[in-house]
């Protein structure tokens, strides 16, 4: 008998118990941008505006072939993601609710340049914020995907929380249109 | 009689570790309760949620692999099943030696579950180069120690503790700075993401619906463990499972806010497939390993509900023996209220049973978890079941007691004999082990049985 | 039902109980055949002899269909949860906590004032989870004018745990200082509870390191607020 077989017939079959549906979660109340901003906020991001980008001359910037061509102008890219001080990518969705950003693979995403360079900007449509996880996860694509809170943390010594242990340590959010 | 295990560690333990013990788990509860009710309107509803779709799960087990299964197999992920310890350590490193037959650096991402089937051992048997990425993993590992708590493997340790591990291993100048230890940890592991040719890790959620291999948290490490690499070993406990994708953002939500007091945890990494031809990155091969090793047993005896865990930690925080104690007390890689459980229903009550004893039933951990394990319940069904196996007997004659207790007058008499027991110097085992750190009790005021006579 | 603890030790908090329901008007029986509800063995494993306990304490309790009321959350979590587990499929016994009974059954809004009003720390034992008891041991102490002191920790257990505090002294030893210490930050002198095994265990703390705090059952203080003439009134029945 395989291992397969094996725990099949000892888990054996249901005696009908129910599935509750999912859990509805929150109702959010005010404008989805503010409250958006101000969990980016806690979470220790910030908004950034386009004209900012400027401040990053002389960075060696990684970007994801489908970040807008304008932006990028004036920066000096670079092909190797691990050397990179900054990446830069499109996000698919924010969830206001928590201040997240929703990122899923495809055609010109690299999944390694919103995580391996220490400074990441996710570029996001203002008209793509969502209010919760629930509405985020509606809209999951059949890709792998990855929700971003915040730039990447550890505590692990003694509770100090420290940023940017291996992901990147600060997360900017660029809003467009 | 010998002292209980987790008895005679306690007495071992130096002021500094239960310093830093105390101090992780009473920051950790502080901000699980704070998050929670931020959180949630009802939090208490939420979990009971939480554990009847659990108990769903469980009850649906076998359909429910068979679905996750097809939905990963059609996006090309691999499924491997393992009915045991021994099976998974086979299974992963037959999958390692076919991407690399002459070893390679192996990125760990953190897992219980890789720690249960102790595979950094098989892997460094097998030639492989195995390198904890999670930064207290890390720590743990240099130090060939063992993680004390599910979520924070090093809440035993302090900064002076990690600034000498790192100084002997030569990671840069001597510093007690928690961040400048950090980027040293962070500069030192970089090249292992970068050069590791297979990356290992957990599972926090699988979801049957669709195939999505869920994993959550903070640092980073399981991310890039898991994309940067060749190939992605995914080793799970077939209790994981959850039915829908709309079920993700309950338990996302209860994992953070119970495990860390987060409202979400920095990363949710949501695996549906290997690198695709069209992405420019990601591994080539997902494996996902079905680890068993006990839990179908479980699943139809009275600690059934264990298998709810969504292993969060929130119950070693809050229990005050795990407090006093900490996690390598209890001699087995789940500790605390889970592992009181967990540990003897995997491993059998003859070599885990007596870790049912080392409670005080307090319940705060009932109270605590998110999915409303009961185990406080099974902490006495494990002791009823220890007891009858003539595992961790205590030396007092309950049988003698029973007898005085069925017998009113006997009773009555040996009630009035007490204070005598009280002065003579008798050596016995309960008077001793009270003795130690109390005085007896005296009877205070009157006897209620001749007050009651006595009464017009 | 006495409890064995207040049998050999306590004869005052029983005491107090009485007087307590009979202050609001109940008639109290009192089954001197009484012993244990089984608690210690059914902890330590051995159900077969807390079983044998249990029948007796069922028969005894038999003979009069009047809900049991104990000034103890552990034996009421005994008779109603602890037999469950000993008894499955039987059903539960009509087991009440002293103040759940009180605030529950008989409805009380009120108590008589002590005078002058305590200032007391409050400690919750464990039990009170199992039965959902809350807080009513604390209203009915406010009813009564006393005053709790916070020191954020009302519910954290004391460390007793029945056998537990004879098998793991140390650790039992450790959780209930650190319990004490929390008390005496707060400047309390008083710890009241609902549970003499959690009082027991504290006060042989407090005895054998000479800490300035005393112990008392809440009955004890609730039954001291009751007018003494009315005590001299109320007979026993049966």
């Amino acid at each position: 008998m395989s291992d397969r077989e094996r725990i099949l017939s000892v888990i054996g079959g249901s005696t009908g118990v129910a599935l509750p549906s999912p859990w509805p979660g929150p109702s959010l109340e005010g404008a989805l941008e503010n409250r958006f901003e101000s969990e980016l906020k806690t979470l220790g991001a910030e908004l950034v505006t386009a004209d900012r980008l400027k401040e990053l001359a002389g960075a060696s910037v990684f970007a994801d072939s489908d970040v807008p061509e304008p932006l990028l102008r004036g920066l000096v890219r670079t092909e190797d993601v691990w050397s990179a001080d900054l990446g830069i990518t499109l996000a698919d969705y924010g969830i206001a609710d928590t201040g997240s950003l929703l990122l899923t693979a495809g055609p010109g995403r690299n999944r390694l340049a919103s995580l391996a360079p220490p400074h990441h900007i996710a570029v996001l449509s203002r008209t793509r914020i969502l209010d919760t996880a629930e509405a985020a996860i509606e809209v999951l694509p059949s890709r792998t995907a990855v929700i971003v809170s915040g730039p990447s943390r550890t505590a692990d010594i003694e509770g100090v929380i420290v940023r940017g242990i291996h992901g990147p340590r600060r997360l900017w959010v660029l809003l467009t249109d | 009689m010998p002292r209980p295990p987790v008895e005679a560690f306690a007495r071992k333990l130096a002021q500094s570790t239960t310093d830093s013990v105390r101090r992780a788990t009473t920051g950790a509860s502080n901000a699980r309760v704070a998050t929670l009710d931020r959180t949630f309107k009802d939090p208490g509803s939420a979990r009971h949620h939480a554990a009847a779709i659990k108990d769903y799960v469980l009850d649906h087990l076998g359909e429910l692999l068979q679905q996750l299964e097809a939905n990963c197999t059609s996006h090309g992920i691999r499924v491997h099943w393992a009915v045991d310890s021994a099976s998974a350590n086979e299974i992963i490193v037959g999958i390692c030696r076919s991407a690399a037959p002459d070893g390679a650096i192996v990125a760990k991402a953190k897992s219980m579950a890789t720690e249960e089937i102790h595979l950094n051992h098989h892997l460094e048997a097998a030639g492989f180069t195995p390198v904890e990425t999670d930064l207290g993993e890390f720590i743990v590992q240099i130090d060939h120690d063992t993680p004390s708590h599910i979520v924070a493997p090093i809440i035993h340790k302090n900064r002076f503790d990690i600034a000498k591990s790192f100084e002997r291993e030569k990671l840069g100048p001597y510093t007690e700075v928690p961040e400048e230890l950090a980027m040293q940890a962070r500069g030192h592991l970089r090249e292992s993401f970068k050069s590791a040719t297979i990356g290992v890790s957990g599972v926090n959620f699988a979801v049957a619906e669709t195939g999505r291999l869920v994993i959550v948290e903070n640092e980073g490490n399981n991310r890039l463990s898991t994309t940067a690499p060749r190939i992605h070993i995914a080793v799970m406990g077939i209790e994981k499972v959850l039915p829908r994708e709309a079920d993700l953002p309950l338990f996302l939500r209860l994992i953070a806010g119970s495990a860390t007091g987060q409202r979400a945890t920095t990363y949710m990494h949501g695996v549906l497939a290997p690198r695709r031809s069209d992405e420019p990155d990601g591994p080539d091969e997902v494996h996902l390993v079905l680890l068993d090793n006990g839990r179908s047993a479980v699943l139809h005896g009275d600690y059934r509900e264990i298998l709810r865990c969504i292993r969060c930690g929130a119950c070693q925080n809050t229990c005050p023996v795990y407090r006093q104690t900490s996690g390598h007390a209890y001699g087995h890689v789940y500790s605390g209220p889970i592992g009181a459980v967990l540990a003897p229903a995997l491993e059998g009550i003859t070599a885990m049973g007596h870790l049912a004893k080392s409670s005080s039933l307090c319940g705060a951990c009932e109270e605590v978890c998110p999915v409303q394990i009961p185990i406080p319940r099974m902490l006495l069904q494990l002791r009823d079941e220890a007891f009858r196996a003539g595992v961790a007997r205590d030396s007092a004659p309950w049988s003698v007691y029973a007898f005085g207790a069925t017998h009113p007058s006997t009773w009555r008499a040996g009630l009035k004999m007490l204070p005598l027991a009280e002065a003579t110097p008798v050596p016995h085992p309960l008077k001793s082990g009270w003795g130690e750190f109390r005085e007896l009790p005296h009877r205070r005021g009157r006897h209620f049985r001749a007050w009651w006579a006595d009464r017009p | 039902m006495l409890t064995c603890l207040c049998d050999a030790f306590f004869g005052e908090v029983g005491i107090a109980a009485v007087r307590m329901l009979e202050h609001v008007g109940c008639t109290v029986e009192f089954n001197n055949a009484q012993t244990c509800c089984g608690q210690p063995p059914y902890n330590a494993g051995d159900w077969d002899s807390a079983r044998k306990i249990a029948d007796h304490a069922k028969r005894v309790f038999a003979g009069s269909d009047a809900p049991i009321v104990c000034a103890s959350a552990s034996c009421t979590a005994m008779l109603r949860e602890g037999y469950a587990l000993l008894y499955p499929g039987e059903p539960h016994v009509q087991a009440y906590e002293l103040s759940e009974f009180l605030l529950t059954k008989m409805n009380v809004t009120e108590w008589p004032l002590l005078d002058p009003a305590p200032k007391v720390a409050f400690h919750r034992s464990c039990h009170g989870r199992g039965i959902h008891l809350g807080d009513s041991a604390e209203r009915l102490l406010q009813m009564a004018g006393v005053q709790l002191i916070e020191f954020g920790a009302t519910d954290q257990c004391c460390g007793f745990g029945g056998a537990f505090s004879v098998t793991h002294p140390k650790v039992s030893g450790e959780i209930g200082m650190e319990k004490l210490n929390r008390i005496r930050e707060s400047g309390a002198t008083e710890i009241v509870s609902g549970d003499m095994g959690c009082l027991m265990h504290l006060g042989g703390l407090i005895e054998k390191q000479n800490l300035m705090l005393r112990t008392r059952h809440y009955a004890e203080l609730l039954a001291e607020a009751i007018p003494a003439k009315e005590a001299k009134l109320a007979t026993p029945a049966g």
